[in-house]
């Protein structure tokens, strides 16, 4: 059934869709006014937690893997800002386990529209809008602090870092989901990789285990997510002696990484036969 | 993997508060395996009261011949105990093999530890008690649910050992009850001077959460009847 896709349909509507979701959303949320000032402002607060933790780590520290506080505000932000939009625009994704458990994807077979797009489109909140927020408010505090050199290459860098960062996020999130058309589990795992990599995404790869740093760059490429185009932006030599090219190597990278999910992703929507309930 | 930054900060420092980089790498793995055994890993998982408060399920609860808070509470039990031994010590099992831990080699020590342990479940449970029970004042909880879901695991030094915040928030923070949930069980783990006072406090916050928790859930009963339950 997975072979019914008109390819036509399914990339055109995605904004329009989006759009009207946003509006749905917005309104049903607006129904518990408290709530949802609360839910966000937590978001917030709670999101705001995790970049406290690293403001800490400084107040006794000068310098953490080789970076400053400025500079590993910059790898939070860029990190941050990608897992926000990834998560705005595919943290519905996680419900595909009860899809699947409960046979639920078996009326989204039967729509003509790509199943990924409309589980993405299923449910929309607004309050993971806090965390972009954030994000939005730490990365330009690090551009700030920084007093970079700015050259044309480096500012391409930077807004090429929001676009392949979610990529590489979304990639990374739908290949893990993806596991579930085989296990039919909670999907457990694939959360594990999915806030871990932002928690990784945060700090200098410097600072991990060999072979966990070799993990996050070779196999899931994480380390493309904030660190490498950061080297970059700030003239930093890889600790690791990876030729000076590398961080040049992220919009491939981010490309091979969608394409790996996508071969997944298909593979596990042929595998999946219902669970019979 | 805030294992490995934390053990960059305390190693860079040598020892902070009392602490060294081994000392606070087996304080993060203790805090892994505690964040389950307390069970305040993710507002969703400590809202089942009050999700029977707005179901109005609770009013089947409460004529049960039983004491509403005991009941649950010896569910929760039940539940740290489990927790406690199939998400606490493979953690702890599998961080043992990539750092080098420490282990407390006197006997009286892992018995004060295990003390320890049980008196966190049970602030935890104190703690989320009150917070369900807001449901029988305002009918969404999720706003509160998700603050202490925040803002808890923080202050429990969940991601970053408490030693490690400014001198001045370290000796407020180690006394709020967050502190009772991961710092006071991994510093009895660790063998820190003042370990019997750190306990006395667990104790205490425990005695007054749970007696708070009865004198809020009479009110809750009262207002509940007036909801028409």
């Amino acid at each position: 059934m997975a072979e019914l896709r008109f390819s036509g349909l399914e990339a055109r509507p995605w904004f329009g869709a989006h759009l009207a979701l946003i509006r749905g959303s917005w309104r049903s949320q607006k129904a518990y006014p408290v709530s949802f000032v609360m839910l966000t402002g937590a978001m917030l607060f709670g999101t705001s937690l995790d970049f406290v933790t690293i403001a800490i780590i400084f107040t006794r520290l000068p310098r953490l893997g080789g970076f400053s506080l400025y500079e590993v505000a910059l790898l939070y932000g860029i990190s941050g800002v990608s897992f926000a939009i990834t998560d705005l625009a595919l943290g519905a994704v996680d419900l595909l386990p009860d899809y699947i458990r409960l046979g639920t994807l078996d009326t989204l077979l039967l729509r003509p529209l790509g199943i990924l797009y409309q589980i993405a489109t299923s449910e929309l909140a607004l309050r993971r809008a806090g965390k972009l927020g954030q994000s939005v408010a730490v990365l330009l505090l690090a551009l700030v602090g920084l007093h970079i050199a700015w050259t044309p290459a480096k500012l391409g860098m930077l807004l090429l870092t929001l676009v392949t960062g979610p990529l590489l996020f979304g990639s990374i999130w739908v290949a893990c989901t993806a596991h579930v058309f085989w296990t039919i589990d909670t999907g457990e795992v694939a959360n594990a990789f999915y806030y871990g990599g932002n928690l990784f995404a945060q700090y200098p790869v410097d600072l991990f285990g060999r072979w966990l740093r070799d993990l996050m760059t070779f196999v899931l490429p994480l380390a493309f997510v904030s660190y490498e185009p950061a080297l970059y932006i700030l003239d930093k030599a890889d600790p690791f002696g990876l030729p000076g090219f590398v961080p040049l190597l992220t919009p491939a990278v981010a490309l091979a990484a969608v394409a790996v999910a996508a071969v997944v992703w298909h593979a596990g929507l042929r595998r999946y036969q219902g669970t019979g309930s | 993997m805030l294992a490995y930054v934390t053990l960059a900060l305390f190693s860079a420092r040598g020892s902070i508060n009392g602490y060294d980089g081994s000392d606070a790498v087996t304080y993060m793995w203790i805090g892994q395996g505690m964040l389950m055994t307390t069970y305040i890993i993710s507002p969703s998982r400590m809202s089942e009261i009050a999700q029977r408060i707005r179901s109005g399920d609770i009013a089947t609860d409460l004529q049960r011949p039983l004491d509403f808070q005991l009941y649950w509470l010896a569910q929760d039990l039940g539940r740290g105990t489990y927790h406690a031994i199939f998400r606490g010590v493979p953690p702890f099992v599998l961080g043992a093999l990539v750092f080098s831990l420490r282990l407390p080699t006197s006997p009286l020590v892992w018995l004060a530890f295990v003390a320890s342990v049980i008196l966190a479940v049970l602030v935890s449970f104190g703690m989320r008690f009150l917070v369900n029970l807001t449901a029988a004042w305002v009918l969404d909880y999720r706003g509160f649910a998700s603050i202490a879901g925040f803002t808890w695991p923080f202050l429990a030094g969940n991601y970053i050992p408490l030693a490690a915040l400014p001198d001045w928030a370290y000796h407020l923070a180690i006394l709020l009850p967050t502190a009772c949930l991961i710092q006071t069980p991994a510093a009895v783990f660790l063998g820190k001077p003042d370990t019997g006072q750190a306990l006395l406090l667990q104790l205490g916050w425990a005695v007054a959460l749970l007696g708070l928790g009865r004198v809020v859930l009479r009110r809750a009963e009262r207002r509940l009847v007036v909801q028409g339950g």
